[in-house]
C-alpha cells in the first residue's frame, strides 16, 4: 500500500480512525459520553467515503433507525459501555491488546512492545504505567497521528517521511491491531446488548477487514 | 530511510525533532491521551533497554492466612512481572502459595475494578463512571445531610474485616472516627470462641513460635488444615517427622493434612470437647499429671479433677466422639507420655456451639501435664505479640461536639452490631436508623452468613460505599464503588498471627487506573468534608503514605525487632526476639497471675468456671444432614478464586458427600444436588469421595466468580459460645449448619 499515494483515502481513514478512536475513548465523563454518541450517529451516514464492506453494510443498517436525540437511549448505550469495556464487573471485551494475546492479563510484553513503538515516535501515554497502553483507543489514536503525518509530509512534499510513515502504519496495523481487533470486534457484535454498540462493532470490524485487504494487497 | 533496519529511536527522534519544526505540531494536536515524550529529558529508558536488571522490592501477603508471606516482586518498565517467595523470611522461606503466585494475575486482571463507578438505580448494573471528586462530594454531602438530620453520624455504619490486615489499613476505622462517632460491626467471624478460651486459661493468645514444631516428638493437628491453609508450617512438622515425631490428626475430614499423617482419627463433628476431657481424665487416673508444674502455676485443678471424676469417663466419651476407647487411651497415654508434645488448636474445631468449651478442654491438657511453655510442646492457636504497632491511622478523634451513644460516665462512644449478625442489627437499629453503609475489606454479603438478610439491610440505605478490586456481591449491591489498590501500590507493613516475623510492603508500582488506598481514600473523603464544612472531619489529609507508615512504629517494636529504624525492614523481614515458647516465663495474663483451670473471668460470660462439656449440636429430622463449610486450597474466603488460575483450576463449586449418604439418595458422582434449610438453597455438583464423614456434605466457602452460588445462603448466623470477652461477639458455629440434600 506504500506503492502509490491516494489522499484522498488517507482522509478518510483519518476521518474513521478519529471517529473509531473519540468513541472508544469517550469513557471518561458521560456527558462527553453521550455527545460523542450523538456525533458517531449522527456523523455514521458518512461511512461509505471510506469503502463499503458488508460490516459497514450491517452497521448502516442497524444503526439508521436508530439515529436519534434521546436522553434515555444515550444512557442505555452508555451502561452498554461500560459493560463492554469499562466495568466494574468482568469486562465482557476487554479492550486491550494483552489480554488477547498474553495469558488474558493487561500489561503483558505485547503492551510493551506497543510503547516502544510509541517512543520511536517520540510519543508516550500521558497515563504511562497506570492505563494500559494497548487500549484500543490510544492503538486508533497512534494510527490517526501517523496518518495525519502521511498526509502533511505529502503536503510538504517530503517522500521520505510519507514512505516511512507509510511503513508504519502498515507495520503497526500488521504487528498489534491487526492481531486482535477481529477478535476483540467480534465480541463487541456478540456481547453488546444495544444496537449502537453492536453497531460499532461492526464499524470497527469494516475497518479493520478494510485494512486488512489493503495491507495485503 | 525507508529501510526498515535503519530505523533505530534516534533516527526517529531526529526525524521528529526535523518533522516538529515542519510539520509535527499539527499533528501533535490531534491527540488526546498521547503526548510527545520530553526530549529535554531522558526518558526512553523504558522498554528500550530490556535487558537491565530487575528493581525488587519487598512485599508481605497481607490476606488472613496463618503465614503472612514475605513476597520479593520484580518489577521492569514499571510492570510487575513476577512475584516470588522472599528467602530472607525465615518462616516462609522462599516460597509461596498456589494463591501468592497468582498474584500478577491480580494486579493485571482485565476485571479489576478501574475507576470510581456510580450504578443507577442501585443492583440494576447500570454502572456509570465519576470522578474521584465527584464521588467524594457525594458521599460527603450524604455524611453531611444524615448528620444535620439526626443530630450525630451515628446513622453511618461500616463494614470492615480481613480483606488486608496490613497494619495502615486500620485506617478505615480511623477515617470514621474522624468524620463522628458512627456505627460499627463488631467482633469477627471465624476465630472468638478459641481466642476467649484462650483468654481466660492464659490471659491471652499467645502460641509459641510455630517453627519449634519441629522440635517436637508428637503432634497434634486439631481441627486445621495446614496443607492447604499453612502449608509454611508443614516443613517443620515435615522436619519433625523425620527426626522420628509422629503426627496425629484429628478431624471430620480426611483433609490433605490428615492423609499425610501417622495416625487419622475421624471424629464425630462437634464432640472433640469430649475426646479431650477424656484424655484428661485418663491422665488423671493414671497418675501422668505434672503435679509440680499444677502446683506452682495453675489454678483450679481440684475443681477441674472433681468435674472429671463426676462428669467424665473413656467410654462416654467413646460413645460421643465415635472413637474407640482404646484408640482414646493411646492417644492420652502418648500424648502423657511424650514430652515434646505438641498440640495445634485449629480454627475449624470452634466453629461450633460448644468450641469455645472445646478449645478449654484442650488447653487443659498442656496445662495438666505441664506442656505448656516447654520445647517442642504447648498448645498452639494464635498470638498478637507481634502486633504492637501506634495504630496511628487508626486513632482519630471526633470532631468536637460529635454526639454518639453516651455512655455512664458522660463519655460518648460508637454504636456497634454484632459482625456475626449483621443485617439483621443493621435492620434492627433505630434510634437513629442505619442509613449509610461503608464497606472495605470485607465482600459483606458474601461473607456474613443468612445472605438475603443483608441484601435486605442494603436495600433499606439511602447509600452504599464499597471500596474493592473486583465486582463481587457487595459491589453489586453498592451504588458507588471506589477501586482501591493491590498490595504492590501502596506501602504497609505487616504481622502474622502465628509466625514471629514482621514484613514491610514496599510500593513496588503505581497503581493501576484510578485506584487509591484505603488510606488516601480517608485524605480525600477528609479534604472534600471540610472543603463543604470546615472541621466536619479531623483526618489529616497532607501526610505522605510513607510518613504514615513511618508513623505506626514505636520502641517496643524496634526493640522486638531488634533494629533502629523502620527502612531497616527493606532489607529483610525481622524476627521477634520473644522466646521460643510463649508462657515460658509462667507470667500467665490472667486475673490470677496463673494458668486458670478455674476462671472467674468466664463466669461472667455466663459460662462454667472450669472447661466443661457443652453439648454439641446435633442434625434435625427436618435437615438430617450437617453442612460442613471450610477453608478451600485455592481461594481465601471470597478472594483469589476469581482469578483466571484458579478458575482455570476449578471453575465450579463442588458439593462433596460420602459415597454411602449418596447412594442413598440416588445422587452420582457429577449430578446436580440441592442443599436447603430455612434460609434457602444453593444448587452445586457432586462430587462423591470417602475422604468427607457419613452425616455430613462438604461445599468449601469459596466465591466463584460468574455465578450467584454462595454458600453462606444457608449457613444461619448461630453464635459460638464464646467470643464476646475478648472479640465483642461471640464467633459463629458455621460448622453446626444443618440442610436438606436431594437430587435436583
Ligand atoms: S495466602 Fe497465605 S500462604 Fe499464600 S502467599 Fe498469602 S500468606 Fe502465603
Amino acid at each position: 500500500m506504500t506503492s502509490q499515494f491516494n489522499e484522498g483515502l488517507w482522509k478518510r481513514r483519518l476521518h474513521v480512525l478519529n471517529k473509531l478512536k473519540d468513541m472508544m475513548l469517550s469513557n471518561k465523563d458521560s456527558i462527553i459520553h453521550t455527545r460523542k454518541i450523538s456525533s458517531f450517529l449522527t456523523s455514521l451516514s458518512e461511512y461509505d467515503d471510506y469503502h463499503s464492506n458488508e460490516f459497514f453494510d450491517q452497521c448502516w443498517s442497524l444503526l439508521e433507525n436508530n439515529v436519534q436525540n434521546n436522553e434515555s437511549l444515550w444512557k442505555e448505550i452508555l451502561f452498554d459501555f461500560n459493560r463492554l469495556f469499562v466495568g466494574p464487573d468482568k469486562l465482557q471485551a476487554p479492550p486491550y491488546e494483552s489480554v488477547y494475546r498474553d495469558e488474558g492479563l493487561i500489561m503483558g510484553p505485547s503492551t510493551l512492545e506497543v510503547r516502544n513503538f510509541y517512543q520511536s515516535e517520540g510519543l508516550k501515554l500521558e497515563n504511562q504505567g497506570k492505563e494500559p497502553d494497548d487500549h484500543i483507543g490510544i492503538e486508533l489514536e497512534f494510527l490517526s497521528y501517523i496518518t495525519r503525518l502521511i498526509i502533511m509530509s505529502q503536503e510538504k512534499q517530503a517522500e521520505e517521511e510519507v514512505n516511512y510513515y507509510q511503513e508504519l502504519y502498515e507495520k503497526f496495523l500488521n504487528e498489534h491491531l491487526l492481531q486482535w481487533g477481529l477478535e476483540f470486534a467480534d465480541l463487541i457484535i456478540d456481547k453488546a446488548e444495544t444496537k449502537f454498540m453492536k453497531g460499532v462493532g461492526l464499524y470497527l470490524k469494516g475497518f479493520l477487514k478494510e485494512e486488512e485487504l489493503q495491507v495485503n494487497s | 530511510m525507508t529501510d526498515k533496519n535503519s530505523k533505530g529511536f534516534s533516527k526517529a527522534f531526529s526525524r521528529r525533532n526535523f518533522l516538529k519544526g515542519a510539520i509535527g505540531v499539527g499533528a501533535v494536536a490531534g491527540l488526546s491521551s498521547l503526548m510527545p515524550i520530553d526530549l529535554g529529558k531522558k526518558t526512553v529508558k523504558a522498554g528500550t533497554d530490556y535487558n537491565l536488571g530487575y528493581d525488587v522490592f519487598r512485599n508481605a501477603c497481607p490476606r488472613n492466612c496463618y503465614d503472612t508471606c514475605g513476597i520479593l516482586s520484580y518489577v521492569k518498565d514499571g510492570v510487575l512481572e513476577k512475584v516470588d517467595g522472599d528467602p530472607k523470611h525465615g518462616f516462609t522461606q522462599g516460597k509461596l502459595c498456589v494463591k501468592g503466585y497468582t498474584y500478577a494475575h491480580r494486579v493485571y486482571s482485565p476485571d479489576r475494578i478501574k475507576y470510581p463507578m456510580i450504578q443507577e438505580p442501585r443492583g440494576s448494573g447500570n454502572w456509570r463512571r465519576i470522578s474521584w471528586d465527584k464521588a467524594m462530594d457525594i458521599i460527603a454531602k450524604k455524611v453531611l445531610e444524615i448528620k444535620e438530620e439526626y443530630g450525630s453520624t451515628l446513622p453511618i455504619a461500616m463494614d470492615k474485616y480481613s480483606g488486608n490486615f496490613g497494619i495502615l489499613h486500620y485506617v478505615v476505622e480511623g477515617m470514621m472516627s474522624s468524620i463522628g462517632y458512627t456505627t460499627r460491626s463488631l467482633g469477627t467471624p471465624c476465630w472468638p470462641a478459641g481466642i476467649d478460651s484462650q483468654n481466660f486459661d492464659m490471659g491471652a493468645i499467645y502460641n509459641s513460635d510455630p517453627e519449634d514444631m519441629a522440635n517436637s516428638d508428637l503432634i497434634i493437628i486439631w481441627g486445621a488444615n495446614p496443607a492447604w491453609c499453612s502449608i509454611h508450617t508443614m516443613p517443620f512438622i515435615q522436619e519433625a517427622k523425620e527426626n522420628g515425631a509422629k503426627v496425629v490428626v484429628i478431624d471430620p475430614i480426611q483433609t490433605q493434612t490428615a492423609s499425610k499423617a501417622d495416625t487419622w482419627l475421624q471424629i464425630k463433628t462437634g464432640t472433640d470437647g469430649a475426646l479431650a476431657l477424656a484424655m484428661a481424665k485418663y491422665i488423671l487416673d493414671n497418675d501422668y499429671i505434672d503435679k509440680k508444674y499444677i502446683e506452682e502455676n495453675v489454678v483450679g485443678f481440684k475443681e477441674f479433677a472433681d468435674y472429671l471424676r463426676k462428669e467424665v469417663s473413656i467410654s462416654w466419651a467413646a460413645e460421643k466422639t465415635g472413637l474407640p476407647e482404646k484408640v482414646i487411651i493411646q492417644l492420652a497415654k502418648d500424648y502423657a507420655t511424650t514430652a515434646k508434645a505438641n498440640i495445634w488448636a485449629g480454627y475449624g474445631l470452634q466453629r461450633h456451639i460448644n468450641g469455645g468449651q472445646t478449645v478449654r478442654a484442650i488447653d487443659a491438657l498442656g496445662a495438666i501435664t505441664g506442656k505448656i511453655g516447654k520445647p517442642g510442646a504447648g498448645v498452639q492457636y494464635a498470638h498478637l505479640e507481634t502486633w504492637g504497632f501506634n495504630y496511628n491511622a487508626m486513632v482519630q478523634s471526633p470532631p468536637s461536639g460529635s454526639v454518639g451513644v453516651e455512655n455512664p460516665d458522660g463519655s460518648m462512644s460508637n454504636r456497634t452490631v454484632n459482625i456475626n449478625n449483621f443485617g439483621a442489627e443493621v435492620l434492627a437499629a433505630d434510634d437513629p436508623p442505619i442509613k449509610m453503609l461503608w464497606i472495605a475489606c470485607r465482600n459483606t454479603i458474601d461473607q456474613h452468613p443468612d445472605v438475603e438478610t443483608s441484601k435486605r439491610a442494603f436495600d433499606a440505605m439511602d447509600l452504599v460505599v464499597t471500596v474493592d478490586q473486583f465486582m463481587n456481591e457487595t459491589v453489586k449491591h453498592s451504588d458507588i464503588v471506589l477501586p482501591c489498590t493491590t498490595l504492590f501500590e501502596h506501602p504497609d507493613v505487616n504481622a502474622s498471627y502465628w509466625h514471629y516475623w514482621v514484613n514491610i510492603n514496599e510500593q513496588a508500582i503505581d497503581p493501576l487506573y484510578e485506584a487509591k488506598s484505603d488510606l488516601e481514600i480517608a485524605m480525600a473523603l477528609s479534604r472534600k468534608m471540610n472543603e463543604l464544612e470546615p472541621g466536619s472531619c479531623t483526618f489529616p489529609t497532607d501526610i505522605s503514605q510513607e510518613e504514615w507508615l513511618a508513623k505506626e512504629f514505636n520502641d517496643g517494636i524496634y526493640d522486638m525487632l531488634g533494629i533502629k529504624d523502620y527502612n531497616e525492614l527493606r532489607k529483610g523481614p525481622k524476627k521477634a526476639n520473644l522466646p521460643t515458647q510463649s508462657w515460658s516465663d509462667g507470667n500467665f495474663r490472667t486475673p490470677s497471675g496463673k494458668y486458670e483451670l478455674y476462671s472467674k473471668t468466664a463466669t461472667k460470660y455466663g459460662h462454667p468456671a472450669i472447661p466443661s462439656y457443652k453439648k454439641e449440636a446435633k442434625a434435625s429430622v427436618k435437615y438430617p444432614v450437617r453442612l460442613l463449610t471450610p477453608h478451600w486450597k485455592y481461594g481465601l474466603h471470597s478472594q483469589f478464586q476469581n482469578l483466571d488460575w484458579m478458575m482455570n483450576m476449578d471453575s465450579e463449586p463442588e458439593i462433596e458427600i460420602h459415597p454411602d449418604l449418596a447412594q442413598k439418595k440416588r445422587i452420582k458422582e457429577g449430578d446436580l444436588i440441592k442443599l436447603s434449610n430455612e434460609l434457602g438453597k444453593i444448587k452445586a455438583k457432586a462430587k462423591l469421595t470417602g475422604t468427607v464423614p457419613k452425616d455430613a456434605v462438604v461445599a468449601y466457602e469459596a466465591w466463584y466468580k460468574d455465578s450467584n452460588y454462595s454458600v453462606n445462603d444457608i449457613v444461619k448466623a448461630t453464635p459460638s459460645d464464646m467470643g464476646e470477652h475478648a472479640t465483642g461477639s461471640p464467633g459463629l458455629a458455621f460448622h453446626d449448619n444443618f440442610v436438606k440434600v436431594e437430587k435436583v
